[in-house]
């Protein structure tokens, strides 16, 4: 079946300098992700990395490898009034929120001194 | 829409798009008060620690001011004015102590804080534009 052509123009401003591989990683990636407020999660992962002075896909990698075992989630079950839980661990945190089905999805990732 | 209006409505649009590489710029440097917060003001066990609610925030109002940036327009624009109208900044407890309660310290976040806040005003007028 021939691909379908990406209309994400974000998407296509993302994965344009990377080899096939670390597009298809970046693709994989970004579906563990929410657009929250932004247009699409394409668009969200561009604004944080300009932020953040990082590169996209390391940025991605490092959202990917927090380990949300054993760290602390605040609120302990549930979510917040605005539909938000955070995961600390160490210097590090991840925001959540669930997706339209229910299934966590990242907002940001932080590391408290980067 | 009369042209006046479109003519505000585009100068708000530019003031948003100039905020967002201010604000980042502004981001960037405050990364030694960051540091510094992370160690004076730590998270509590059952609360967002002041900058993991900077950082939400941050995200939050990025977001719609990128959306307006590339399109000119938010999708879902009742609720975004809602949501905005509610993200007042410093009616976050913990954003609202640090600003109030550290007397001449970490100008910066103070600098950067206020700024959100204004591009959060900024998003709510260009939204009334639209709507009107």
């Amino acid at each position: 079946m021939p691909e379908e052509p990406i209309s994400d123009e974000f998407l296509i401003e993302l994965l344009e300098s990377y080899t096939s591989a670390e597009a298809a990683e970046i693709q994989q990636y970004l579906s563990e992700w929410d657009a929250a407020t932004y247009a699409s999660v394409a668009q969200s992962i561009l604004d944080h990395a300009n932020r953040k002075g990082i590169d996209p896909l390391r940025y991605l990698r490092k959202a990917h490898n927090f380990n949300k075992k054993g760290a602390i989630r605040v609120p302990k079950t549930g979510y917040r009034g605005d539909s938000s839980a955070v995961y600390r661990k160490g210097n590090e945190y991840l925001i959540v929120r669930p997706d339209q089905y229910g299934t966590e999805k990242i907002v940001t990732y932080g590391v408290n001194d980067d | 829409m009369t042209k006046a209006i479109l003519n505000q409505q585009e100068l708000i649009k530019k003031n948003i798009s100039q905020l967002l590489a201010q604000l980042t710029n502004i981001y960037q440097n405050t990364r030694g008060e960051r540091q510094e917060i992370a160690i004076q003001f730590p998270p509590e066990d059952e609360e967002f620690s002041l900058l993991e609610e900077l950082e939400l925030l941050t995200v939050n109002l990025r977001g719609y001011a990128s959306q307006i940036q590339s399109t000119g327009q938010i999708v879902n624009q009742a609720q975004a004015i809602e949501q905005l109208q509610a993200m007042r900044v410093l009616n976050i407890p913990q954003i609202a102590s640090f600003y109030f309660g550290s007397n001449n310290s970490y100008e910066q976040i103070k600098s950067y804080i206020r700024t959100l806040d204004y591009l959060r005003l900024l998003l709510l007028e260009y939204l009334q534009f639209q709507s009107d």
